[in-house]
């Protein structure tokens, strides 16, 4: 890897545009992750604004809050949360995401620290948060409890873990799996391995056994006629999100 | 952080009876209203209407520790009057009483006025220490979790509840809140509420007397200024009741007098008057994460046959028994989805009867109106029919 930024090459500056502009295509290779996101950010943004007393209606309601997001990819919801005050880390453990969110985040005027590096790692150098968001990585990792104590660690006392994931049966393995991946060809074949997938109430439990007091879960579910994404309470049989405390 | 049991949005009748019911139980109990209380008969927005408590309603207020300060302000409703007057000259035609000794030793119900149930509410919930009611304060936001609700106040203040009653009324701002929506049936009609004195006395008799554009009712109050006196609900097609409304004291006292079909003699206009539109209204569901609605926020119903607040305080007993049942699971779906299970097919009969009821005194066409009177006859002649019907609308009887 190169010593310093401006060593980089134009050409792979160029290559990293183009992948940023990827990225951030609404109709483009992360389409699903960009219908999502209204619903995840009305989500994020509501259980933060309740957490730390922010009004949501203010200019930046989430100044002063220092913020992680694990599995930031292009940046899609470190930018958001950059706009609305937050001083954001966002790291992935894929190198190649790092300097294409960097691009991006320079193009839209936003200050946002990117690091290629895993919640381990962040752990090893002592650094603290307000609130973790840890948004459809827990399905990918090797060690779930491993990893969700990690974050865990990385919260400051009453901190906010928002975690969200897929549910393991079999509607969630013809949802995500059959039609996301092989008849929307929305995300690449391979992308979840099925087994991996974790049901809410296990998830509570690992959330706990990592040292975190879980106080909700919803679900997103999409609606095949009207095209998108909303938040249930009841449905959380596919793509479901929790919250999490960090007791003081 | 702020942590109570159980935070009710609104101080009306029901918010408050609510109130002191889950007090009394113990609970920790915050009830805020955006207005504060009007607790004097003769002031500028003083709740004119009254309440007929029924008799299932008067046994839960007794629970609640409430009716004690009520009784002695209490008027008994001894008799319901019906009164068809839907011939081609305003005048009674047909005249039928059902009265509450046919079924029971007790009266059909006790009538009270609001802003006098105010004021007797508020000051029993000054007892309990474990209530606090903060009037002029409203619900700005409510967020739920699995695990707990958390209401934003219009003060700045932020609480967390195991349960959220909503019971602030038709547009019920917790309801929006969660997202739960209602199905509303106008009717173009619209009530005026406001209390007569007459010269003949009521004798506990509660008359409704149907013509068209909706029923005129005189439920019996306490003599006032040492002349006999009813409240009185009026309920007319839009315009007219607007008409009505911006009448000079002595045209209105005539156009009532003669709409009243001079049952009481002529009444004298004896307070303020009120008007309000009449809708019915049911909400998709009565409860969500962590909410319950309550009355007006979960039913509408147009104002005949007391039904409204004594269906309102149903489900807040059927609510309390759950809480008292399990303590632990305050607030949980399972109790919200009981609760839900045991009010919706009772609300949504009464919705409808009461819905079929208005429509039939609104009716314009006289062959239409004659037809009214034959049911009227015939429900009345049969006395198994009428003592069904009598403990129907007591609710006494699912």
């Amino acid at each position: 890897m190169q010593a310093a930024e401006s060593t980089v090459d134009q050409s792979e500056i160029a290559k990293f545009e183009a992948m940023a502009a990827e990225w951030w295509d609404p109709n483009g290779k992360f389409k699903p992750l960009h219908m999502l996101n209204p619903c995840r950010l009305d989500y994020i943004t509501k259980q933060i604004s309740v957490d730390f007393k922010r009004d949501l209606d203010a200019d930046k309601p989430f100044e002063g809050l220092r913020l992680l997001d694990i599995g930031c990819g292009g940046g899609l919801l470190s930018e958001p949360m950059a706009r609305l005050g937050a001083s954001v880390v966002g790291a992935d453990a894929a190198e190649r995401n790092i300097p294409v969110a960097r691009v991006h985040a320079e193009q839209s005027g936003l200050d946002i620290d990117y690091r290629h590096t895993t919640a381990e790692a962040l752990v090893e150098e002592a650094e603290k948060f307000d609130v973790v968001l840890n948004m459809e990585v827990v399905e990918h990792v090797a060690d779930p409890l491993a990893y969700l104590t990690a974050c865990q660690r990385l919260l400051k006392p009453g901190g906010l873990h928002i975690c969200s994931t897929i549910n393991r049966n079999p509607k969630s393995f013809a949802a995500a799996i059959v039609g996301a991946e092989y008849v929307m060809r929305w995300l690449p074949k391979g992308t979840h391995e099925w087994q991996k997938f974790i049901t809410p109430d296990e998830l509570f439990e690992l959330l706990k056994k990592a040292g975190l007091d879980p106080v909700d879960r919803k679900g997103f579910v999409f609606n095949p006629i009207t095209w998108s994404w909303k938040i249930s309470e009841r449905d959380t049989s596919v793509n479901y999100v929790t919250a999490s405390v960090k007791p003081l | 952080m702020k942590q109570v049991d159980i935070v009710i949005s609104g101080g009306g009748v029901a918010g408050l009876t609510a109130a002191a019911a889950f007090g009394a139980e113990g609970f920790d109990v915050l009830c805020v209203d955006p207005a504060p209380p009007v607790t004097e008969r003769n002031v500028e927005g003083a709740d004119l209407r009254t309440t007929a408590f029924l008799q299932p309603a008067r046994d839960f207020l007794e629970q609640a520790n409430l009716w004690p300060r009520l009784q002695d302000y209490a008027t008994d409703l001894a008799v319901m009057r019906i009164v068809d007057a839907g011939g081609p000259r305003i005048a009674a035609r047909m005249t039928k009483d059902f009265r509450s000794s046919d079924i029971s030793d007790q009266p059909f119900g006790w009538n009270l006025p609001n802003w006098l149930l105010r004021r007797e509410m508020t000051a029993r919930l000054a007892e309990l220490p474990n209530v606090d009611f903060r009037p002029g304060v409203a619900v700005a936001d409510v967020v739920t979790r699995e695990t707990q609700a958390i209401v934003m106040l219009s003060d700045g203040d932020q609480i967390r509840a195991r349960l959220v009653i909503g019971a602030d009324g038709r547009n019920s701002a917790v309801r929006q809140a969660i997202g739960v929506g209602v199905k509303t049936r106008r009717y173009g009609q619209k009530a005026l509420a406001f209390a007569v004195t007459h010269s003949v006395r009521h004798e506990n008799v509660s008359t409704e007397i149907h013509r068209s554009g909706g029923p005129f009712t005189l439920v019996p109050l306490p003599d006032y200024e040492g002349r006999p006196s009813s409240a009185v609900v009026w309920m007319e097609e839009g315009a007219e009741a607007k008409r009505l409304f911006d009448l000079a004291v002595p045209e209105f006292e005539e156009a009532m007098t003669e709409r009243s079909c001079y049952v009481n003699g002529p009444l004298k206009l004896a307070s303020q008057k009120t008007i309000w539109p009449i809708i019915s209204q049911i909400a998709d569901r009565f409860y969500g994460e962590r909410t319950a609605l309550v009355a007006e926020a979960a039913h509408v119903v147009p104002p005949i046959g007391a039904q409204g607040l004594n269906m309102s305080l149903a489900d807040i007993s059927v609510l309390l028994d759950l809480a008292k049942q399990k303590p632990d699971a305050l607030g949980s779906t399972e109790m919200l989805q009981k609760y839900h299970r045991s009010r919706y097919p009772e609300i949504q009969l009464r919705v409808t009867g009461v819905d079929m009821l208005n429509r039939a005194s609104m009716l314009k066409a006289q062959p239409l109106k004659d037809l009214r009177a034959f049911g009227l006859n015939a429900l009345h002649s049969v006395t198994p029919v009428r003592k069904s019907l009598m403990k129907l609308g007591l609710g006494v009887r699912g």
